[in-house]
């Protein structure tokens, strides 16, 4: 696993500011359209275990590309959605961004970490999530894929409702 | 209007739904007295393993101190109480305490102070134990507790709705099994707005979840919930549980219906009486609760998949609860089966479900707009169950009262009407 130089840096970089500028402006299908027909896309809570038994999450979304778009275009439609209407005003923080060539399969083994501000219209109390992500992006003609995103949330209780926001 | 339930008119003042008061009432009156679900025996299959969770308000480790047996303690100290454990899960052989070092068995009796030397000669060491509850029994693998030492047993507790329990828990020789750690969220709403909802709230599901009924034509979600088959029905028993039951509807096309696995059935066949096996054919949804914050659904998800949810209600305020919410399949499923009653489970009734995202965002909206004094004049309404209360369905040959159609408010309020006569239960 050889990092990659400063300039494939940038560049994918650039690609997960802006593909995180694509969810904050609820521009869902082009984010979809992101992603790799196979893609597995899960997001984890973390579990209290003592010390010695080491990192331990419960996976709260497993799912594929069908899943996926399902639940896309419930929060997309005015019609089909109450959590994303009036929708959620958020910001998507990405930091801490590495990446490196994945020798065997040619892919990037990218990993960040992403703070997600969510502001509810009318609430004063946000709902703030933190999560390490860890992706595997394609090099297409088209630029990068999605293939997989895990995104390990550093909270063991969701502290205020359920999710209907991607990372 | 005098008391909280108007049962003349159908009506329940909103404070109920609101106020820290009737919260720590609720504690008292209910949740102190009542058996309580707390996990289930899957989660904790070695001896030594147990979880964290709260029995009423009271923070309680749930352990299997030997093959057979669990117990239930009080997760503080006897000393100055400080925790035993502090996360959400493990294994152990004894506790320990962190504080000071008193070190218990893990069955919760006190096996040293440390300072035993010190103690008086007549200090009774025995009586020093992690405090127990004093009743733990399971229902088919799920584990209930209750404070009260006076309570009735668990299955008379249960009663009637144990035969719809049952269908659900104990339809294959092997039972049930979790299949994993239970997602956990916490909602601004009060705990019975998730009681109600699950005993029999049909009347919220074609405008709540008007989203995934709508995208999800596979799952035939959304004729199902426009005409409910005439055969579809609330149950109620005693001591305020419920569930409801909603089967296949006549000329709703079957293509998309699936029934439960055809390799599982032979199990059902060999595990349940005729009359519940037949209850389950053609079942498209089934919702129920057992009072008080206890729920679950039996419930199509994905393209062929039956899963069965265990939601916990679990009261932090009156305005706030934490939700807890676990899967399960039948021990006999293989893998790539569980795997998909996990995944398609938890898109629709997770911590980040599609129907649940909608549920949680117009429960708490209900009880914010609720929470002020104008607000609190106007009680909420259960008017359709009035029509229907006294009338329960005579051909009903199944345990329970059975009420047709399954779309008013009947089950609703007949949990409202347990919960009153609790809560007045120390008027003078
Ligand atoms: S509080 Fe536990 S030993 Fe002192
Ligand atoms: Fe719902």
């Amino acid at each position: 696993m050889k990092p990659v130089s400063n300039d494939e840096y940038l560049t994918i970089q650039r690609f997960l500011y802006a593909e995180a500028a694509l969810l904050d402006q609820r521009a869902y299908q082009e984010w979809f359209a992101l992603l790799t027909d196979d893609i597995r896309y899960q997001i984890t809570l973390a579990i209290g275990r003592p010390l010695e038994d080491g990192e331990m999450n419960t996976a709260i979304v497993d799912e594929d590309s069908y899943a996926l778009k399902m639940r896309l275009d419930q929060i997309s439609d005015p019609h089909l959605t109450h959590a994303e209407n009036p929708p959620t005003i958020a910001r998507r923080l990405i930091l801490n961004v590495d990446a490196h060539h994945d020798d065997q399969s040619g892919n990037l083994n990218v990993t960040s970490n992403i703070l997600l501000y969510g502001n509810r219209p009318g609430e004063v109390e946000t709902a703030l999530h933190a999560g390490a992500r860890e992706d595997v992006l394609l090099q297409t003609e088209d630029g990068f894929k999605i293939k997989t995103r895990t995104v390990k949330l550093a909270q063991t209780v969701l502290p205020n409702s359920t999710l209907s926001l991607l990372f | 209007m005098a008391g909280w339930v108007d049962h003349e008119n159908g009506l329940v003042n909103r404070e109920a739904f609101i106020s820290d008061e009737v919260y720590r009432l609720e504690m008292d009156r209910i949740f102190n007295r009542s058996w309580i679900y707390l996990g289930h025996e899957t989660e904790i299959p070695e001896t030594g393993d147990y979880v964290v969770r709260e029995l009423g308000n009271a923070p309680v480790i749930i352990v299997r101190d030997s093959a057979e047996t669990i117990k239930v303690l009080l997760n503080s100290c006897r000393h100055r109480g400080a925790k035993l454990c502090r996360g959400d899960a493990g294994n152990t052989r004894n506790f320990v305490c962190p504080f000071h070092g008193w070190a218990y068995e893990i069955d919760g009796t006190l096996r040293s102070t440390g300072f035993d030397h010190h103690f008086r000669d007549d200090t009774d060491f025995g009586a020093m134990g992690l405090v127990p509850a004093p009743n733990v029994e399971s229902f088919h693998g799920l584990i209930f507790a209750c404070w009260d030492e006076e309570a009735i047993g668990l299955r008379d507790y249960l009663g009637d709705i144990g035969w719809y329990l049952e269908t659900f828990f104990n339809r294959t020789p092997g039972g049930m099994e979790v299949l994993a750690p239970p997602h956990r969220w916490r909602t601004k709403a009060n705990w019975k707005i998730g009681s109600l909802n699950f005993i029999g709230d049909s009347q919220h599901s074609p405008t709540t979840h008007i989203g995934p009924s709508t995208l999800d034509n596979a799952r035939t979600i959304r004729d199902g919930f426009r005409k409910h088959g005439q055969d579809s029905f609330h149950v109620v028993t005693d001591e305020g549980h419920g569930c409801t039951l909603t089967y296949l509807a006549p000329g709703m096309p079957e293509k998309n219906y699936h029934t439960h696995p055809d390799g599982l059935k032979p199990f059902y066949e060999e595990s349940l009486s005729t009359d519940q096996v037949s209850m389950l054919h053609h079942l498209r949804v089934c919702v129920g609760t057992i009072f008080p914050n206890l729920s679950f659904i039996e419930s199509q998800v994905g393209a062929g998949e039956k899963a069965v949810i265990v939601r916990l209600w679990h009261p932090v305020s009156g305005t706030e609860m934490e939700v807890l919410s676990w899967v399960f399949a039948e021990k006999e499923a293989d893998q790539e089966y569980k795997d998909r009653v996990l995944r398609n489970g938890f898109h629709n009734f997770g911590a980040a479900g599609v129907f649940e995202q909608d549920d949680m965002e117009l429960w708490a909206s209900a009880t914010v707009a609720s929470d002020n004094s104008i607000a609190q004049q106007y009680p909420y309404s259960f008017q359709t169950a009035l029509p229907y209360l006294d009338t329960p369905a005579e051909d009903h040959n199944w345990p329970g009262r059975a009420h047709r159609p399954a779309d008013t408010e009947v089950a609703q309020f007949w949990f409202m009407q347990r919960w009153d006569a609790l809560m007045r239960s120390n008027e003078p």
